[in-house]
Order: C-alpha cells, then structure tokens, then sequence
C-alpha cells in the first residue's frame, strides 16, 4: 500500500545526465528478487560502488541523507530502457518520493506513479533552475498539481489522475476498488 | 506482409474466420488525407547494416562508416565507455563475443540470414558465439531445417530459447572491457555484464563479425548460396 501523499517540502538531489535508463537505476542482476524491500542499495549501484563493492568517489549519492534528499532531479528521457518496475521499487526504497525531468519516460513514469512516486515534468528553464541549484529546498503539493521553489519560481504540473487520486488517498489500484466495496454490492444486487 | 506472416500460425483464425479477420483488418488503414508528425522515406538500394557506436540504441551508424566527432555530451561520453576514438571505423575492432537472438532478432529468418553468413565458415578462435532463438516453435523449425547443424559445425553454442545475454542475469555475461557484438535491441552500459561494450547489430553482421573476429561487414558474405 503506497503512503499517503499530499505536499513534500524536500531538498533536491541532482543527476543531471540525460538519458539515464533502467539499467543504471538498477542493474539487471538484481532483479532476481521479486519483493521490493531492501532494494535500495541497489539503486545506482555502478555508479555508486566498484567492482570489489567499495564506494566511488563520484558516487553523486555519498554524504547525502536519503531522508533529507526524496526529490530526484534527473536529466530529460529520464528511466528510458527497460520496462523495469524495480526500477521504482529501487528509488522509493532508496528514500525518493518525486521524479523531476523535463521528460520522464512513458513505462517508467506509468511504474512510477502505481509505486508511490509523482513523476513530474517541468519546462526547460525550471530544469536548468533545478540543475543550478541542486539541494534547493522544492515544495511538490499534490493536491493542487503544484511544484514550486519558493520565493522563486511556481509551476502546475501534468499528471495521470487516477494515480494521483490513488496517492493523495494513499491506496493502490486494489485498495481504491476496495474502498468501493458497497458500491460494487449496490451494483451487484441491482443486477440480479 | 503482416498478413502473410500470421496466415496459417497457432493462434490466428482459421478458414471463413480468417477471410472475416483480414476483410476487418483492412479498414484500420489510416485516412487518405491524415496527418503524421514525419514522413521518412527510405531508399533501401543505399543503405548499409547499420552498427551502434555508444551505449544506447539510438547511437547509431552503418558499419562502413566512421564515428562521429561527438556534438553532445551524450555521444562523446556513449565513444568514452565504447573506448571508440571520434572518426575512426569501429569495422576491425576486435570482438570477444557475438550474441544472436533472445526475443529481438530470435526469428526464424533472423537464423536463417545468420546461418548464411556462417555456412562454410568457422567461429574466429578468440570469439565465444551464442545463438538463442527467440521461442521454443522457432527453435524447433530452426532444427527442422538444420541450422542449429550450421552454427554447431561453425563451432557456435545453440542454446535453449531464453534471454540469455541479452540481460546477462543467468550467468551468460560478458566481461568487463570485451566487446560483444549483438543482436538483442539494449547496450546500455553494463547491460551484458558490468563493464561490458555492446556493439549492435543484425544477425548477419553478427555472424560475419563472429568469422572475422572483428566488427565486419556482412554483405560479402550475403554473395554465398541460399541455405536451402
């Protein structure tokens, strides 16, 4: 069951690449699990350790409080590739709650979303803002589609309505048509 | 073509329920006068196999051709992990392993064209070649026609229908810094193993590439007779 979310207040990590996909996200041979919990170490793993499992100086995560960091500003196409659910399972493990790119891609947004992460897009400008300023403190109000530096700048932002309604209640696909469970009785009886 | 392809499979209609199927399919045409973001045409008579020089599927460029003097970050970081140097022919580049097939380029005719190149050839010496068709039906008429004889007498694996080194998770992996050339449709960086550099390609520049030991050009050997 995704938490419930409504507003972030948050300071932003940036990995301003372009293109990252699912294989750096998360490296195929970790994939062999199918629960999604602990997966957060994977996240980034090659770009975080090397071959003998020690830490990179350019791991772009090192001295970064995962709690204190749940926006990830990414570059445009960010999560093409492979259609990957751990992908999100990895990043939302790993402490990220937002998505920010000035394009997400489509399989990876649409995993995103049913696995308790907005996936956002914002314009140009606002991207180059984000990539300026990484560790900005950003506000993302879900219930007013609205994400903002404040003092700085404001945007509305597009998303998929029946994930958003899911998140702001904080239910999954199931949980919704089980919160409408007299309904589908009413339903049900008025059928037969 | 498309109709020709599913006439007589498992899974498509049969008799009267077929003429019925292709009468409906014919009215998803698009319009006459409908409106496309591009048009691209393509003359088939000038265009070489094409190759990949980094590491995503877009970074592309026919396999007679040079590499590009990289105009963004993205290529001449994708020519950094590729270890290709800007303006030189990646065609003479040495290969460790040639990969053939896993769903993408795992058909039928995707075996035939690479059993084409390779009849009468042998897998280089220092090249491991992995052939994996893309199901079971098209491993089973793979055999029926005898191809898996031709990859095994060229000294290539024919192996069970699977994913394989497409996403390196089972063990079939290449090492780090080799070169692999490939017909799955991802190289991502590390995606055939951590490390690993994905050249992609079509089954028969795979297969050619595989007897020369290097990044080749399949056409000289599409000369050769039909395999029956």
């Amino acid at each position: 069951m995704p938490e419930q979310f409504t507003t972030l207040t948050s300071k932003t990590l940036v990995l301003a690449q372009e293109n990252i996909d699912t294989d750096q996200i998360i490296p195929a041979r970790f994939l062999t699990t199918t629960s999604r919990h602990g997966l957060g170490r994977a996240a980034f793993y090659d770009w975080r350790y090397d071959e003998a499992g020690m830490a990179r100086n350019s791991d772009p995560f090192a001295g970064k409080d995962a709690g204190e960091h749940q926006i990830l500003v990414g570059g445009d196409n960010f999560g093409c590739g492979s259609s990957r659910e751990h992908a999100p399972w990895a990043l939302s493990d790993f402490g990220f709650r937002v998505i920010v790119s000035t394009k997400i891609a489509d399989i990876f947004k649409s995993n995103a979303l049913k696995n308790g992460i907005i996936p956002i897009e914002v314009s140009a400008e606002i991207h180059a803002d984000l990539v300026a300023n990484p560790g900005t403190e950003v506000v993302v109000d879900l219930e007013r589609c609205e994400i903002s530096r404040p003092g700085v700048w404001k945007q509305s932002f597009e998303i998929e309505r029946f994930g958003r309604r899911c998140l702001l209640d904080g239910v999954d696909p199931l949980g919704f048509l089980q919160n409408c469970e007299n309904e589908i009785a009413q339903f049900e009886a008025a059928r037969t | 073509m498309t109709y020709a392809w599913l006439k007589g499979r498992d899974h498509a209609p049969k008799g009267e329920d077929w003429d019925r199927a292709v009468e409906a399919w014919q009215t998803l045409n698009s319009d006459e006068d409908a409106v496309f973001d591009a048009e691209i045409t393509l003359d088939a008579r000038f265009m070489a196999p094409m190759i990949t020089y980094g590491p995503s599927p877009d970074l592309g460029m026919a396999v007679d051709s040079i590499t590009p003097h990289p105009c963004s970050d993205v290529e001449s970081k994708g020519l950094d992990y590729m270890r290709f140097t800007p303006g030189r022919p990646i065609m003479g580049e040495k290969v460790d392993v040639v990969f053939i097939g896993s769903c993408t380029n795992g058909r039928l005719n995707d075996l035939r064209d690479a059993a084409r190149v390779l009849l009468g050839h042998k897998v280089h010496k220092d090249v491991r070649m992995l052939v994996v068709p893309g199901s079971e039906q098209v491993r089973r008429e793979a055999e029926k026609e005898g191809l898996h004889e031709i990859f095994e007498k060229a000294g290539a694996e024919w192996r069970n229908p699977g994913c394989s080194m497409c996403i390196a998770m089972n063990g079939d992996m290449a090492k780090p810094g080799e070169l692999v050339v490939s017909t799955s449709n991802r190289n991502f960086e590390g995606r055939q193993g951590k490390g690993a550099r994905t050249v992609l390609a079509s089954p028969a520049t795979a297969a050619a590439s595989a007897i020369w030991g290097e990044v080749a050009d399949p056409r000289p050997f599409m000369e050769a007779p039909r395999v029956a």
